[in-house]
C-alpha cells in the first residue's frame, strides 16, 4: 500500500522541476541594471567630489579614486557592484531584501566617502578650502535611494509601513549630519555658517506656509462648498482659480507690491500691523490664492463625491444642513480632503521659497544669497531643505489619509 | 390620520403636484401609485417638507406640517428610500440609532431599541450590530433601512419605492415583512410604487395619479372592480385585471353555505383569496371545492361562483 503510494508520488517533484524558472518570472531586474550601469559610468568619467582653494570659486572635479584612499574607494566600488549582481539574482523577498541592504549601505558609504574626500583636502589645502559634492556622487546617492525606495515598495506594500521606513532612512542621515561626521563637506560648513539664521529662517518658512494655510484652507473650503450649492458659478469660479494658478509666482508677488504699499501708505496704521508692498504681507496673500484652487477643487470634489442618495436619507430622517455636514459629508469625504491638504502643504512649501524675493524671509533667503555670491553649496542647502521640508509634510499627510482609509475600511 | 388638502407643487411651468386631496386614516397603509414622473415622489416628499408646496396644505393628526420645523418635523416621520443611503461610514448599530442620538436618548435606551429593532426586521441583533453596510446584501441593508425609519418610533412612516431595487425573491421576503410589522406597530403607512401588484399586496387603500393629479381612490378592490376611467384600467392590469380582482376577493364571499361538498378534499378557508381556491381547482382538476369558515362552517365554491358574482 504504502509502496504503491510512493510509486505514484515519487516522479511528481520531478515533473515539477522544469516548471520551477518559468514560475519564477522575471529574473533579472532591468531598472536597477541600468541604474547600476549609470552608478559605474559616472564613477568613472565624473567627479565624486570638486575641491576649491576657497568658497568663491569654481572647483576641481575630483574622480572617486583620487579624491578619497583607495581602501574607502574599494568599499564604495564593491558595493555598487554587489548592487548590481543582486540585480541579476531571480526576483523574490530575499534578493529585494538584500537590494533594500546593500542599496542602504551605499547611501551611507558615499556620504562618508565624500566627507572623507572633503577631510583629506582640508588637511591637504588648509581650513578654507571646500569641498563640494560631485556629479558623480548624486548619481550614485540618488540611484542607491531609489533602489532602496523600490525594494522597499516590494517588501512592504503598505503605505504606513513605507512612510515609516522612509521617516526611518530620513532620520539617519540627520543622525548622520548631526553627528558632525560630515562638518568638513562644504554643505555642513554653509549650515555651520549660519547655524542661527537657518533655524530662523526655517521657522519663518513654516510660519509663512502656515498663515497661507491658515487663509487658504477656510476660503479655499468656503468656496468649495459655493460650487458645490451654485452649480452656475461652478464653472467661473475654477477658470478664476485655474488662471491665478497659471500666473508666475515672481509676477503675482511683484503685481502685489503696488496696491499693497498705496495701501499701507493710505493707512500708516497697516504699516504698523506689518503689512506693506514687501515682506510676509504680500508674501502670504500669494500664497494663499496658490492655496485657493487645491483647496476649493478638493473641498468641491470631496463633497460631491458623497452618494446622493446617503444625503437624501439624512435630510429625510432630520439632520439639519450643519449635522448633514459635520457627521456624514465630510467624514466620507475625508480621503479626499487629506489628500487635496498634502497636495496644497507641499504645493506652498516649494512656493515660499520665492517669497524670500520680496523680502518675506525663509529657506529662499539661502538660495537667494547662494545665487549672489555663486556660493553653489549654500543655494544648496536652502534647496535640499525646502525639498526636505515637503517630503516630511508630504509623508507625514501620506500616512495621516492612509490610517483614516484603514479606519474606514473595518 | 394625514390629510393632504389641495397640495400644489410646480417647477416653473410644469405643474408636479396638481391640487392634491387625500386623506390616509391612522393604522393603514395608503400606496400611491402612478407612472414615473407622475408626482407620486414628489407628493410623498411634500408630506415631510423635502420640498416646500406651492399651495395647499399637509396636516398631520391635525397639526398644519408647515407650522413646525421642518427637522422636527421628520425626526417625528419614518424615510425610506430606494436607494437605501445608509450612511457607510457607521456600523447597522449607529446607522439605527441616528434618530434617537439626534433627539438625545440615553445610550442605554438606544442600544436596547437597536436590538428591538433588528430583532423587529428579521436581523439577529448579536450577528448584525457591528457590521458595516457594505458587509450586507441589498435586501438586507434594506431591513435596516426600515428599522432606522422605526428607530424613533415614528407614528408615520414615509416609503419611497423602498423594494425597487431588490430582486423578486428578496422584494417578496420585504413585503411579508412590512405587512408583519405594521400590523404588528399599527404605523400609517405612505407608500410610493409603480409597481400594482406591490400596491395590491400592501396596501388598503390605493391612490392613483397621473399628470400630478389624483385620479382614483379607493381600496384595490374597488379600483380593480370599477376604475374610473381608461387610464386607470390600463394600470390595473386592463383585462387581466380580473386575475388580480381574484387576489383580493375572499372566497367566504362566494360560498354556497346551503351545500356541503364534504371531505372529498382538504376544505379551503373561507378567508383565502379566489386566486388560491382557482388555482386548487386547476390543480385537482375539479369546479368544485369544499370551504370551511373560521366558525367552523361548511360550503362549497364551485367555478362559476368564482367567475361570476
Amino acid at each position: 500500500m504504502s509502496l504503491a503510494g510512493e510509486a505514484v508520488v515519487a516522479p511528481a517533484p520531478e515533473a515539477a522541476a522544469p516548471a520551477r524558472p518559468r514560475a519564477g518570472a522575471p529574473r533579472a531586474n532591468p531598472l536597477l541594471v541600468l541604474i547600476v550601469t549609470g552608478m559605474v559610468v559616472a564613477l568613472g568619467s565624473l567627479g565624486f567630489v570638486s575641491a576649491a582653494p576657497n568658497r568663491i570659486v569654481s572647483g576641481k572635479p575630483l574622480a572617486l579614486w583620487v579624491a578619497v584612499e583607495p581602501g574607502v574607494a574599494a568599499l564604495v566600488a564593491a558595493l555598487v557592484v554587489a548592487l548590481g549582481a543582486s540585480a541579476l539574482i531571480r526576483s523574490g523577498v530575499w534578493r529585494d531584501r538584500l537590494i533594500a541592504l546593500i542599496a542602504a549601505a551605499l547611501l551611507v558609504a558615499s556620504l562618508l566617502a565624500a566627507a572623507h574626500a572633503a577631510g583629506l583636502v582640508a588637511a591637504a589645502s588648509g581650513p578654507v578650502a571646500r569641498t563640494s559634492l560631485g556629479a558623480a556622487f548624486w548619481i550614485v546617492a540618488a540611484g542607491a535611494a531609489f533602489a532602496l525606495a523600490d525594494a522597499v515598495g516590494r517588501l512592504a506594500p503598505h503605505p504606513l509601513a513605507q512612510s515609516a521606513i522612509a521617516a526611518a532612512v530620513v532620520g539617519a542621515l540627520l543622525a548622520l549630519a548631526a553627528s558632525g561626521a560630515l562638518s568638513d563637506l562644504s554643505l555642513a560648513r554653509e549650515f555651520a555658517n549660519r547655524r542661527a539664521a537657518y533655524g530662523a529662517e526655517m521657522l519663518r518658512h513654516l510660519a509663512l506656509v502656515g498663515g497661507a494655510l491658515a487663509a487658504a484652507l477656510p476660503i479655499g473650503t468656503l468656496l468649495g462648498l459655493l460650487a458645490l450649492r451654485r452649480p452656475g458659478w461652478r464653472k467661473p469660479l475654477f477658470a478664476v482659480l485655474n488662471l491665478i494658478q497659471t500666473i508666475p509666482s515672481i509676477a503675482i508677488f511683484g503685481l502685489l507690491i503696488g496696491p499693497l504699499s498705496a495701501l499701507s501708505g493710505a493707512f500708516p496704521g497697516l504699516r504698523a500691523l506689518g503689512i506693506g508692498g514687501i515682506g510676509a504681507a504680500p508674501a502670504v496673500i500669494a500664497l494663499t490664492l496658490y492655496g485657493l484652487l487645491p483647496v476649493a477643487r478638493g473641498a468641491f470634489t470631496g463633497l460631491a463625491s458623497v452618494p446622493p442618495a446617503v444625503i437624501d436619507a439624512a435630510r429625510g430622517m432630520g439632520l439639519d444642513e450643519r449635522q448633514i455636514l459635520r457627521r456624514v459629508s465630510i467624514p466620507l469625504a475625508l480621503p479626499i480632503l487629506v489628500a487635496a491638504l498634502r497636495v496644497v502643504v507641499v504645493q506652498l512649501t516649494g512656493l515660499t521659497v520665492v517669497a524670500a524675493l520680496i523680502g518675506a524671509g525663509g529657506l529662499g533667503v539661502f538660495i537667494f544669497q547662494g545665487l549672489g555670491q555663486t556660493a553653489t553649496d549654500l543655494i544648496l542647502l536652502g534647496a535640499l531643505s525646502a525639498i526636505a521640508l515637503a517630503l516630511v509634510f508630504d509623508l507625514a499627510l501620506r500616512s495621516l489619509g492612509e490610517l483614516i482609509a484603514t479606519g474606514e475600511r473595518p | 390620520m394625514i390629510v393632504l388638502d389641495r397640495l400644489t407643487k410646480r417647477y416653473g411651468p410644469t405643474v408636479a403636484v396638481d391640487q392634491l386631496s387625500l386623506t390616509v386614516p391612522t393604522g393603514s397603509i395608503c400606496a400611491l401609485v402612478g407612472a414615473s414622473g407622475c408626482g407620486k415622489s414628489t407628493t410623498l416628499r411634500l408630506i415631510n417638507r423635502l420640498i416646500e408646496p406651492d399651495g395647499g396644505r399637509v396636516l398631520i393628526e391635525g397639526t398644519d406640517a408647515a407650522s413646525l420645523p421642518a427637522v422636527a418635523l421628520r425626526r417625528r416621520i419614518g424615510y425610506v428610500i430606494q436607494s437605501i443611503g445608509l450612511f457607510p461610514h457607521w456600523s447597522i448599530a449607529r446607522n439605527i440609532s441616528t434618530v434617537p442620538e439626534l433627539l438625545g436618548w440615553t445610550p442605554a435606551r438606544i442600544s436596547a431599541r437597536v436590538d428591538e429593532l433588528l430583532d423587529l426586521v428579521g436581523l439577529d441583533p448579536a450577528l448584525y450590530r457591528h457590521r458595516r453596510p457594505h458587509q450586507l446584501s441589498g435586501g438586507q441593508q434594506q431591513r435596516v433601512g426600515v428599522a432606522r425609519a422605526l428607530a424613533a418610533d415614528p407614528d408615520l412612516l414615509l416609503m419611497d419605492e423602498p423594494f425597487g431595487a431588490l430582486d423578486p425573491v428578496t422584494r417578496d421576503g420585504l413585503q411579508g415583512a412590512l405587512i408583519d410589522i405594521q400590523a404588528r406597530t399599527g404605523k400609517t403607512v405612505v407608500i410610493v410604487t409603480h409597481d400594482i401588484d406591490e400596491a395590491i399586496r400592501l396596501a388598503s387603500r390605493i391612490a392613483v395619479l397621473d399628470g400630478g393629479r389624483l385620479i382614483q381612490q379607493g381600496t384595490p378592490r374597488e379600483l380593480l372592480a370599477h376604475p374610473v376611467n381608461s387610464f386607470v384600467e390600463a394600470f390595473v392590469g386592463g383585462p387581466r385585471r380580473g386575475l388580480r380582482l381574484l387576489q383580493v376577493t375572499p372566497v367566504g364571499e362566494r360560498t354556497d353555505y346551503s351545500v356541503d361538498h364534504g371531505d372529498a378534499c382538504e376544505p379551503i378557508a373561507a378567508d383565502a383569496m379566489l386566486d388560491a381556491a382557482l388555482a386548487l381547482m386547476v390543480a385537482g382538476g375539479t369546479d368544485r371545492l369544499p370551504v370551511r369558515d373560521q366558525a367552523g362552517r361548511r360550503g362549497t365554491l364551485s367555478l362559476a361562483d368564482v367567475v361570476t358574482s
